[in-house]
């Protein structure tokens, strides 16, 4: 437990637009997040001794951080990263930065992502800058024509095939990300769309269509993070980190399912459908003293509508098997149970990795949601996921 | 974009080069018995270092597949079926299905091992419905 006071806390956010941001560099996407970021906390950028950023998908950098940094004339830091766990790596910098925090090894950290991934990758290029990224096995799934849909597409076949989940099911996720969007004015994609209207977008990977999968999208956000006593002299409201948990599996497909190497009375608790995302969530909701019936709103993960479906159980909403049945009845919408996504997610909202999310989920606990607003949010749940559902980080946030 | 294709490495050279003889062997180990698949330096499940390249029999199930409405690469034309097939001995690997019928593949159908050259050095293991 951390001495009283230096809890680390949300204390800025910054989330420029999202969209199709044409002239954009990636660069100057972190700093207008960065900037707005420091302008909502009100800190004086000297206080800032910790600075993590993700990389960028074209032209990344050993020294992402550093030149980042210097373009933000932040000078001499006690900590430093350049997180490279895919989507995954917003919640596991937060994560860090908690550490950092807590431990008395930085005052404040601000975490930063920012990346042109619609605009800036010329048109027919972006598969293979993928593929060259490392995205997958390079040796043993790519050359079977593998491609980001077609690994989820399996794991929604898979989910099917042993729960009966529907194609409708996983509609309702899109459906209520749109809706969500609508009430958003910042969202990239906000015009209504029903279940049919997902069923008869084009099959891109069965069982998956076009409007399952999230769409390519700039964005950037940023988020500072320092410790409770700090923030009180700060000008944002404080939001408490209650919970962190992560958990993190394999890489190819075959090991996902087989949960390779695992203790053997470990081997029933992991699959394709089964991901090691319940362990972070154990430790998160065991952090936080709550149960996930608990949680007001969740921000997940949504880098395709099965990402969803199967965190409703992974993360205990639900029992597995049941993530289907939990879509439907507006449970997933604005005024249902459990409100998800209420940015729009990566699904309409557009955003930048998964950094959006937790920014989200800060919003609703600081109440400034607007349209969007869940009513009296005491807890706020934000996840990310990366790499076929393998990378996997949570938080719980709450009032102060 | 065109195809990518395996290159070979120190450890998995034995592999392709079974893929290539149109033989493919995986390794087995010998304490405890798993076949693993990719080819690994110590055993996955004992981290025993006697891992043996052994013959497999060719013979297995779908454990799961998407119909991909096309390929990635150019040049192969039509959907393909990407899937993930669990060998008799265990092992699973992600392969391609080849098939005139690619919506009447479903999960749990029985597969056999193919070839399927596609450069004077790699031949990719690949499976057919079995009949
Ligand atoms: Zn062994």
């Amino acid at each position: 437990m951390p001495r009283p006071g230096s809890e680390a806390v949300i204390a800025g956010l910054g989330e420029p637009p999202v969209g199709r941001l044409t002239g954009k560099t990636p660069t100057e996407l972190h700093i207008d997040a960065a900037m707005l970021a420091i302008e909502d906390s009100g800190i004086d950028k000297h206080d800032i001794d910790g600075l993590m950023t993700t990389g960028t998908f074209l032209n990344d950098n050993i020294r992402h951080h550093m030149m980042i940094g210097e373009h933000l004339g932040i000078h001499c830091k006690t900590f430093v990263d350049t997180l490279r766990t895919g989507g995954h790596s917003y919640l596991n910098g937060v994560q860090v930065a908690q550490w950092a925090v807590e431990s008395g090894l930085c005052k404040a950290v601000l975490l930063l992502r920012g990346d042109t991934t619609l605009s800036g990758v010329p048109k027919g290029t972006s598969m293979k800058a993928y593929i060259e990224y490392g995205a997958h096995p390079i040796e043993f799934e790519v050359p079977f024509g593998i491609s980001v849909p077609g690994v989820y597409a399996m794991l929604a076949q898979r989910h099917m095939h042993e729960y009966g989940t529907t194609s409708e099911q996983l509609a309702n996720i899109a459906v209520a990300c749109r809706k969500h969007a609508a009430l958003n004015p910042k969202a990239f994609k906000r015009d209504p769309i029903t279940v049919d209207d997902v069923l008869n977008s084009r099959l891109v990977s069965t069982p998956l269509h076009l409007l399952d999968c999230s769409p390519p999208s700039d964005g950037a956000g940023a988020i500072l993070i320092t410790s409770r006593e700090r923030a009180r002299d700060l000008k944002a409201k404080p939001v408490r980190i209650l919970g962190t948990g992560q958990a993190q599996s394999y890489y190819h497909l075959a090991h996902l399912a087989r949960a390779t190497g695992a203790r053997p009375e470990d081997k029933s608790r992991f699959s394709l459908t089964k991901t090691v995302q319940s362990v972070a969530a154990e430790r998160a909701f065991g952090m936080a003293g709550v149960k996930p019936s608990d949680i007001d709103v969740a921000q997940l993960y949504d880098s395709f509508t099965i990402t969803v479906l199967m965190q409703f159980e992974d993360l205990g909403f639900c029992a597995k098997g049941e993530g289907g049945a939990f879509t439907e009845n507006g449970r997933i919408e604005l005024g249902g149970d459990l409100p998800v996504n209420t940015h729009g997610g990566l699904l309409s909202f557009g955003s930048s990795g998964g950094i959006n999310h937790i920014i989200e989920a800060v919003r609703q606990v600081r109440g400034e949601c607007g349209e969007r607003q869940v009513k009296d949010v005491e807890l706020s749940l934000a996840t990310n996921v990366s790499a076929v559902a393998s990378n996997h980080s949570i938080a719980i946030f709450g009032r102060d | 974009m065109t195809r990518y294709l395996p290159e070979p490495t120190k450890i998995s050279k034995p592999f392709w080069d079974s893929c290539k003889a149109e033989a493919m062997e995986i390794q087995r180990c010998a304490d405890c018995g798993t076949y693993a698949y990719y080819p690994v330096y110590v055993c996955p499940e004992c981290a025993s270092r006697q891992l043996e390249w052994t013959r497999v029999s060719g013979r297995g199930t779908v454990y799961t597949y998407t119909v991909a409405a096309q390929s990635v690469f150019e040049g192969i034309d039509g959907p393909i079926v990407v899937a993930l097939i669990e060998l008799e001995e265990g092992a699973m690997m992600t392969s391609n299905i080849k098939t005139n019928d690619p919506h009447g593949v479903h999960i749990g159908m029985p597969v056999r091992l193919a070839y399927e050259p596609v450069s004077d050095d790699i031949t990719l293991p690949v499976f057919e419905v079995a009949s």
